[in-house]
């Protein structure tokens, strides 16, 4: 019951070494799983390591061995927004691509890209032409073959709904040929990210016949993909219910037959279901309940690592304090980020020192910290021409307790530099609103990443046409041709140094200052095992098993 | 003063009583607790104490502390001056106004009452949170929102109230008789009819006292109530929601303190009202 | 047939409130700050990408232009579809009143039980210890949050004794009743806390009444009387407080409905008020403009029922 990181991430580092020869990220420990045809010696590993791990189960590969719930009872705050993966972003939405929609390659639970629908690539010496080979005999999940015009359908999806800001992703692409066993995309220049590109969700595989049925579009209704589950109902507001899917690649997979995730607003309900049996697994648990919710029986919180950050949006055009870079220091300096981490996170995350996620590739590791020093930001403050502070008004989103928790304590610890703080919280359409015009003066930003490459963040926060630098009205132009190499640089090492200064400018300039990088955590029942959540927020199922 | 023609010959203010003085007396300690809060804690109910977060009620901190380390018993305190004027004003301008309207609405009926209770659909066709956001949208989150909204929609009950009773009150002897004998419809209204059908509203007003402050909690439930880091004691109890779990103190005893001034105001209406009271129909 | 006519042109101004309503709402929603498209679109959308689904949702026109739209739809019974569930209006809050509808009757059945039984007694017996323990449980009901009472009603008997279900209102119509019973009774407490201080005020009245004497000096029994008038004569104010709560069940309630997840309209109307989904938010007050009507039509006919002195006008 105690709190399984530790373990679960030994499990997965193992597992990640198998890898490699294609499937997913738990071992299956004493049966073989067909796909995985490894060294003896990693799955003796593997298997010393699962048995170590898991506290009481042990059949965890027979998917019909008896004594297992046939389905999955996941419980979450609310409703994905949107099914269509070109639209649908948020995080309800998000975390299911992967069942029901997977796509060439995937995200393992290291953050390694790996095979998904497609078992090898390779790419040619320019750079511009990608061939996957797909795995033999792919169909959807109602039993209709796999076909190249699939595949084109998919990315041009991607590529041309106006609307969906992802389609940069997809834009680099010329063409996709191929036949039933492989795909070749053709791409206009060498891109260093491309791969991670692939990764998206909304560059699944979706099946064309099935959006024509629907009447070319995904309102009321959801994609068809090749994945381990498919959606047979949504029953808005309430529960998105997925059944196995009897076609998938991988045989013997997913091991559980159905997957329900109910939709439950409320963190004590959702608890409360948890500790009674009615779910087996919950997200969005709050941190302080943590210790609490893992000291009960049959209950354990388990922490995944994510690349989710909390931003301070500094707007020097609705607030000309902020334009002055000593003003934006002196706030770093009377910040007390480790009170904030405590109070907030108890725990279950980290400081930051760059706008990018310490779990982010490329995060600089060598930017310095702003030590907490309250007389030093006072005096900074007056060299600045501010000797008795100045006036902000802080808007907050309603309703969301960690926002109102960040802007209580912002409040009261800069009081103690001169900084008055006022916080007014407002409805999340508004204040998007407000923010769009630069009207607000200091918000509460947020971003998780959605693949392992630093460009996803790099180029949102330096469009500067799109969003006036995530809303602050912070702009570089050595940061701009710094980026614009290092989308071109195709070596690693060298692509990373040019990151590493980008990075080191904006910690400078405080231009996008990170409050924390926190971690999430999940709250299920001893008796389900298997569960895995990657690090870019993706959710894999097909390993789930829980006990009667 | 008013002719009532069968009211029993006590002098008005002979009818002061029990209830009444007790109301007050709970009501008065709220009144000072509000004008020096400091004579009743030391504690600053807004300083943060990483230290002593979520800590269960004891001798230094007698109502426990919040998730920020804060005195609940000093934030309640604190928090006694807004929720009595929120209480009070939130309340009596619906009284007066929702009053005023059934009195109109009931006696003159026809025309008035017609379009009168037909405004009266329109509004309680919105739902309160509809208003509520509007509101919000257009003031920003925070007391005068929340003053515009019960505003708005607080005067609907007291409306229904009198004007059922007047429907009632007005058929009756003393009234036709006032008629007869020729007094203005003002005189009417507001002498005969009028006690008769006020400790209706009193008696609803120190129910409306309490759901207004409560109103601030479903306000403050969404996030556009009092901001950080007012201390009121509806935002305390919804704030407390999240922590109900480890911590139910917070939720609990904010609501202590609205019971007890429930208590006070409820008592000082059931005593005035049994001063209006008279016999009648 | 006085009823009838009564009735009838009531029926008839109606109209003009439904119309009034409908364009207050429509101008209302679309003044307020917010952007359904942008909403949509998710965080990081474009503003490119935001006017291009603006046009293609046809908020770009003009606000007559828009509601001329609308109202003609209107008439062929069209309400509409849902921008954020891309359901037809008519449907969803159908569906959503049901559950709420539901729940306002069974939380009116416990509600009239307890608010009328201790509104009477307390006040047949003024002045007495019974007295006081009731009102304290007034002002109890109506000052405890609801979702405190909520959580602590589903921690003892959902949780530990597992009576009823923690979330959710089932499929059947038996499980419905059973997953309404907590939220109803959490409901009516702070409803019958309203009801009995009136409740026992009226009867306090009552007693003292002329009418009660002269029903006495008749040689009507006092058991007769007490129970059988006194009661019917507190009824009115009675009916109009609870009517006026009863409209206001029928809003929803968000904390209800949040912390017993049921799926109400409570939560549909503020949902779709966040997401600025216009049809839904047009489509629930609209529902709601008739529903009042017609309860506070029903009212006006009950107080003309309950008691013979008040005349239909």
């Amino acid at each position: 019951m105690k709190r399984k990181l530790s373990l679960v991430l030994a499990a997965v580092m193992v597992a990640g070494s198998l890898a490699a020869c294609g499937g997913s990220s738990q071992p299956a420990a004493t049966t073989a799983a067909p796909a995985a045809t490894e060294a003896t010696a990693a799955e003796t590993e593997a298997a010393a390591a699962e048995t170590e791990a898991a506290a009481a189960e042990t059949e965890a590969a027979a998917p019909e061995a008896g004594g297992f719930k046939d389905t999955i009872k996941f419980a979450r705050p609310a409703d994905p927004a949107d099914l269509d993966p070109t639209i649908g972003d948020d995080t309800y939405s998000t975390r299911m691509y992967h069942s029901i929609i997977p796509g060439l390659v995937q995200v393992d639970a290291n953050g390694e890209i790996v095979p998904d629908l497609a078992e090898s690539w390779e790419v040619s010496e320019d750079g511009l032409t990608w061939t996957f080979h797909l795995r033999p005999g792919l169909k959807f999940a109602d039993g209709s073959d796999v076909t190249i015009e699939d595949w084109q359908f998919s990315f041009d999806r991607a590529k041309n709904t106006e609307e969906s800001y992802w389609k940069y992703t997809a834009e680099p692409i010329v063409s996709v040929e191929g036949d039933n066993e492989t795909v070749i995309i053709t791409i206009a220049e060498e891109n260093p990210a491309f791969l991670a590109y692939l990764t998206l969700f909304n560059m699944g595989l979706q099946s064309k016949a099935h959006f024509d049925e629907l009447g070319g579009t995904y309102d009321g209704g959801w994609p068809l993909g090749a994945g381990a589950y498919y959606v047979t109902e949504w029953a808005h507001d309430q529960y998105v219910a997925l059944d196995a899917n009897p076609y998938y690649y991988k045989e013997g997979y997913p091991k559980t037959p159905h997957v329900r995730f109910e939709t439950v607003g409320e963190d004590n309900s959702r608890t409360m279901m948890l500790q009674g049996g009615e779910i087996d697994i919950m997200s969005d648990l709050p941190f302080s309940s943590a210790a609490v919710t893992d000291a009960a029986d049959g209950v354990s919180v388990v922490e995944w690592p994510s690349t989710q950050q909390r931003y301070l949006v500094l707007n020097n055009e609705a607030n000309p304090a902020f334009a002055d870079v000593k003003v934006r220091q002196a706030l770093m300096m009377g910040t007390d980020f480790q009170q904030l981490i405590d109070m907030c996170l108890y725990g279950f995350g980290q400081k930051s020192n760059s706008f990018l996620s310490p779990k982010q590739l490329g995060y600089n590791t060598s930017l310095p910290e702003y030590t907490y020093d309250v007389e030093g930001a006072k005096a900074l403050l007056a060299e600045a021409g501010y000797p008795d502070g100045f006036d902000v008004t802080f808007t907050l989103r309603a309703g969301n307790a960690l926002f109102e928790q960040i802007g209580t304590i912002i409040q009261d610890q800069w009081s103690k530099i001169g900084v008055r703080v006022n916080i007014e919280s407002m409805d999340n359409a508004a204040l998007r609103e407000l923010q769009n015009e630069m009207k607000l003066e200091m918000v509460i930003g947020t971003w998780t990443d959605d693949m392992p490459d630093p460009s996803q963040l790099t180029q949102y926060l330096l469009d500067y046409e799109t969003n006036h630098g995530f809303y602050t009205n912070w702009k570089s132009d050595a940061c701009n041709e710094l980026f614009a190499e290092a989308s071109k640089e195709m070596d690693d090492a060298k692509r990373y140094e040019l990151y590493n200064q980008i990075q080191e400018i904006c910690h400078d300039e405080v231009a996008l200052p990170s409050l924390f990088n926190a971690n999430e955590i999940v709250a299920q029942r001893d008796a389900l095992t298997g569960f895995v959540q990657t690090p870019y927020g993706q959710y894999i199922l097909e390993d789930v098993t829980v006990a009667e | 003063m008013a002719k009532n023609l069968s009211a029993k010959k006590i002098p008005f203010y002979k009818r002061v009583n029990l209830t009444l003085w007790i109301g007050v007396a709970i009501v008065a300690v709220f009144v000072l607790m509000a004008i020096i809060p400091s004579l009743f804690t030391h504690y600053d109910p807004d300083a943060l104490d990483p230290t002593a977060m979520l800590q269960a009620p004891s001798a230094a901190h007698w109502f426990g502390t919040d998730n920020y380390g804060r005195d609940i018993y000093a934030r309640c305190v604190y928090a006694t001056k807004i929720d009595l004027v929120i209480g009070v004003f939130a309340m009596l301008v619906p009284m007066i106004m929702g009053t005023a309207l059934g009195l109109l609405s009931g006696y003159y009926g026809g025309k008035l009452d017609m379009i009168i209770m037909r405004i009266f659909d329109i509004f309680m066709a919105f739902p309160y949170m509809v208003l509520a956001i509007a509101i919000v949208a257009i003031t920003g989150a925070g007391l005068k929102a929340l003053f515009f909204s019960i505003w708005l929609v607080g005067w609907k009950e007291y409306t229904r109230l009198i004007r059922s009773e007047v429907l009632v009150v007005k058929q009756s002897e003393y009234v036709q008789a006032a008629k007869v004998l020729g007094y203005s419809d003002a005189r009417i209204i507001l002498f005969t009819i009028l006690p008769n059908v006020f400790s209706s509203s009193l008696v609803y007003a120190a129910s409306d006292i309490v759901m207004c402050m409560m109103s601030s909690a479903s306000l403050s439930y969404l996030g556009l109530g009092v901001q950080p880091p007012t201390s009121e004691w509806g935002a305390i109890m919804s704030g407390g929601k999240t922590f109900f779990a480890q911590a139910s103190w917070i939720s609990i005893f904010p609501g202590i303190f609205l019971i007890l001034a429930g208590l006070g105001f409820s008592l000082v209406g059931d005593g005035l009202s049994d001063m209006i009271r008279t016999k009648k129909r | 047939m006085d009823v009838l006519n009564y009735v009838i042109k009531r029926i008839l101004q109606m109209i003009p409130v439904f119309l009034i309503a409908t364009i207050i709402v429509f101008a209302l929603v679309r003044a307020i700050p917010g952007d359904p498209a942008r909403v949509m679109l998710g965080d990081r959308a474009s503003q490119e990408a935001v006017d291009l689904l603006r046009h293609k949702m046809g908020l770009d026109k003009s606000i007559p232009e828009q509601f001329w739209i609308f109202f003609k739809d209107m008439l062929h019974l069209d309400f509409g579809t849902s921008m954020k569930y891309k359901l037809p209006v008519g449907e969803l809050l159908i569906s959503r009143l049901a559950c709420t509808a539901l729940l306002a009757l069974v939380t009116v059945v416990f509600t009239v039980i307890i608010s009328f039984i201790l509104g009477y007694v307390a006040g047949m017996k003024k002045g007495s210890f019974i007295d006081l323990i009731i009102r304290f449980y007034a002002l109890f009901g109506l000052s405890a949050p609801s979702f405190w009472i909520g959580l602590v009603l589903l921690d003892f008997f959902a949780l530990k004794l597992k009576l009823f279900p923690v979330s959710g209102w089932g499929e059947t119509m038996g499980q419905h009743l059973k997953a309404m019973v907590l939220p109803a009774l959490t409901s009516a407490i702070y409803v019958s806390g309203i009801l009995i201080r009136n409740l026992r005020s009226n009867v306090i009245d009552i007693s003292k009444s002329d009418y009660v004497d002269f029903a006495i000096s008749k040689g009507i029994s006092p058991a007769r009387l007490s129970i059988f008038h006194v009661v019917r004569n507190a009824l009115i104010p009675a009916t109009t407080l609870l009517s006026l709560r009863v409209a206001v069940m029928l809003s929803g309630s968000v904390v209800l409905e949040t912390v017993f997840t049921l799926p109400g309209l409570g939560n549909l109307l503020v949902n779709s008020i966040y997401s600025r989904d216009y049809p839904v938010v047009q489509g629930v007050v609209m529902m709601f403009v008739v529903l009042v009507m017609l309860i506070n039509l029903i009212t006006d006919i009950l107080y003309s029922l309950l008691d013979p002195r008040v005349k239909l006008q």
